[in-house]
């Protein structure tokens, strides 16, 4: 309002500064994170009769069936993601540099699986491991082909948009001063897109250390995974040790976040930009 | 004046989003029954049925929210939530057995005249009256539940690929000519009862001798060693079950009903019910499958209907799981589900004779132990043509059902231990 001229009608304008905006995600954000998680904290350190205890945690280090599975489940994610990297960063890399009107479509093409239907997919790859006479007899091979199909373009998108982003001059410099190829991939188009080498990692790696679908519809019900594991103490009404296994999980992605910069200050590329 | 504005503006907006929450918590209006069922356990016209049958008797119309559940599990652990207020539940018996234990049930006490009680068969009746707890045995399953399906637990097979004698042992499935071959269930339960057998085959073997002698003593037995979760036999277990999963196919909970129809398997471990489902859907393809309860002896289980202590609506409850065990409800259940209900009336008995009898069929079963009752003197015999099929899996000749039991709920501490023990399969 501003100053003599009190009998006007003041406008309302509908600007709001950041903190209101961020009002109805905070609200979600409570409801659906925060809140879950203290949940989890709570049963983590609770015995079955509600008194504070650590012998959840005790039992999880020291069980070596659950080392296993823990051990397991980073060997899926890990080989997932390799794989993952190792068919996606070419993919990436050539999609950047095709000409742009044919770009969209090429792109769609590699994201397209991911609007088919997530249980349709995953039964027709069923099948055709079937008829390939994989399924059933490789449950570890079975699941990790299982892993990088459903997971590939997200490692292809982060990628993308960082090398799309990339100054092409650059190479052409680096030609220009000698460089062979090998050279300009390791010494300028490699380091560049480190970050979204980063971004891709972490969201292959801990999705695939956990999705149980995945592994029970690949792996015949018979790998046992951190996700399925969950499921089982859930399944027997052990809410306690499902939440020790799920506060663990957290820990460690939170320290694979960690590790590939995604806490960091510098700019890193999380988003799509088509 | 602005900036109250803009506060309202963003409360607004942020009430708006968590406003559908308290809908679903159930601050709308609230259904006059509120039932929990497992998934595909019931014809769903039945529930109209049952409106229609209550506007008749008392005029007033009545809404019905109808909502499913997987495992007995999932609704322990929904119902122990708060602000949940099922009107009636559907668990297995050793659920039942644990809800009632720990206070979860109200009793259900029904008149001698009530449809329940008029038509439910002797057999179910007994059964659930002998799982009893308490210091003095003074709690049993009837007093909390009332009897919806039962069946047995076996194996489904394919006649062509697998020689019918080998499915006389659950150990079979141990057997190496075996491998991946057959399924197994992705629940504890189950697959550690087949480990009981064979972790206990030469005992349960040894045991075959005294049916014939002392059934008392034979069914003491099978009861003991299909109920062990002793310490030593748990830690055992891991290397059993192991092995028994190395060997299988695969383990699960639902697949395994197509995998046995599609080929991908020739032996699945099943519920009578489901069998029945491959069975109906092999047969439609020009397949032929057969079931088989193994010699050692098997699981028996049971369902019923049962009012949680939270329940709003028990009253109206009541007349629902009345209106379940009237013949017509049970007929529609079971040509829908598979399973086989535990209600025993005349009709019932004409249904399966329509249904399942054959005049010139070589084979005869007498069903009296199911639907006979005390003081009359009917014959229930049904002359059939197809041993090892639909009819036999859902009623068992009597010396079927006197080689199987129920597996009764381990306690928290044994429940504990198999879980633990689970994970590491």
């Amino acid at each position: 309002m501003t100053h003599g001229c009190e009998e006007k009608t003041p406008k309302i304008s509908f600007r709001f500064n950041r903190g209101q905006l961020c009002l109805p995600y905070a609200v979600f954000l409570a409801l659906f994170v925060i809140f879950p998680l203290l949940v989890i904290v709570y049963y983590a350190f609770t015995a079955k009769d509600g008194t504070i205890s650590f012998a959840n945690f005790v039992w999880f280090f020291t069980d070596m069936s659950m080392i296993q599975v823990l051990l397991q489940s980073i060997a899926i994610g890990a080989i997932t993601t390799v794989v993952c990297l190792l068919l996606g960063y070419p993919v990436a890399y050539v999609l950047s540099r095709i000409k742009s009107h044919r770009r969209g479509i090429l792109l769609l093409l590699f994201v397209m699986p991911m609007c088919i239907n997530f249980v349709l997919r995953a039964m027709a790859m069923k099948e055709l491991l079937d008829m390939i006479g994989l399924l059933g007899k490789y449950n570890f091979l079975n699941t990790v082909i299982g892993m990088v199909y459903d997971f590939l373009p997200f490692m292809i998108l982060p990628l993308y948009s960082v090398l799309i982003k990339m100054d092409k001059s650059l190479e052409e410099a680096a030609a220009d001063l000698g460089a062979g190829r090998a050279k300009i991939f390791g010494s300028v188009i490699m380091p560049l897109s480190l970050s979204g080498i980063l971004s891709g990692i972490t969201m292959v790696f801990l999705p695939s250390m956990t999705c149980y679908v995945i592994s029970d519809t690949y792996g015949n019900g018979k790998l046992r995974i951190v996700g399925k594991a969950i499921d089982k103490c859930f399944g027997q009404n052990d809410i306690n040790s499902a939440s020790v296994i799920a506060l663990v999980l957290l820990v460690i992605m939170l320290l694979v976040t960690l590790f590939t910069g995604g806490f960091s200050k510098n700019d890193n590329t999380r988003g799509v930009e088509l | 004046m602005k900036k109250f504005l803009k506060k309202i503006m963003a409360l607004g907006l942020s009430a708006l989003m968590v406003l559908p929450l308290f809908t679903a918590f159930g601050c709308g209006e609230r259904a006059d029954l509120k039932v929990y069922n497992c998934y595909d356990y019931i014809d769903e016209s039945v529930i109209e049925d049952f409106k229609a049958y209550y506007k008749e008797k008392t005029g007033k119309t009545i809404t019905v929210q109808y909502s499913c559940y997987d495992t007995p599990e999932a609704l322990y652990n929904m119902l122990k939530m708060k602000g949940s207020d099922y009107d009636v539940v559907c668990p297995s018996d050793y659920m039942i057995e644990k809800m009632a234990r720990e206070g979860m049930l109200q009793k259900i006490d029904l008149p001698e005249d009530s449809v329940y009680n008029t038509n439910v068969s002797p057999f179910i009746k007994a059964k659930f009256e002998s799982v009893k707890w308490g210091n003095d045995n003074e709690f049993d399953l009837s007093q909390y539940a009332v009897g919806y399906m039962w069946g047995t637990m076996g194996l489904c097979y394919n006649p062509e690929k697998v020689d019918a004698e080998d499915m006389k042992s659950w150990a079979t499935l141990w057997d190496t000519e075996f491998d991946a071959k057959f399924s197994i269930k992705d629940s504890v339960r189950d697959t550690y009862f087949i480990g009981l057998a064979k972790k206990h085959q030469a005992e349960l073997q040894a045991n075959k001798a005294n049916f014939d002698t002392d059934y008392d003593v034979y069914y003491a037995n099978l009861k003991k060693y299909f109920n062990d979760v002793s310490v030593a036999t748990v830690n055992d277990m891991v290397g059993v079950l192991t092995a028994l999963k190395d060997n299988a196919y695969c383990m699960e909970v639902d697949e395994g009903k197509d995998d046995i129809v599609s080929g991908k398997t020739d032996v699945y471990f099943a519920w009578s019910g489901d069998a029945v489902y491959a069975m109906d859907t092999a047969d439609e393809k020009g397949k032929e499958l057969a079931y088989f309860v193994p010699e050692e002896g098997s699981n028996m289980w049971f369902d019923g209907w049962c009012i949680p202590t939270t329940a709003k609506n028990p009253e109206l409850a009541v007349e629902f799981i009345e209106f379940l065990s009237t013949s017509e409800s049970v007929i529609k259940n079971m040509e829908e589900t598979g399973y086989v209900s535990c209600v025993g009336s005349d009709e019932v008995f004409d249904w399966v004779k329509e249904t399942y009898g054959d005049d010139e069929g070589e084979y005869e079963v007498d069903l009296g132990y199911f639907f006979k009752r005390e003081g009359t003197d009917s014959e229930y015999k049904v002359t059939f043509s197809e041993l090892g099929r639909q009819f036999s899996a859902q009623y068992p000749e009597y010396s079927v059902i006197k080689r199987c039991v129920m597996m009764n709920y381990f306690g928290n501490e044994a429940n504990d231990r198999v879980t633990k023990m689970w994970l590491a399969i």
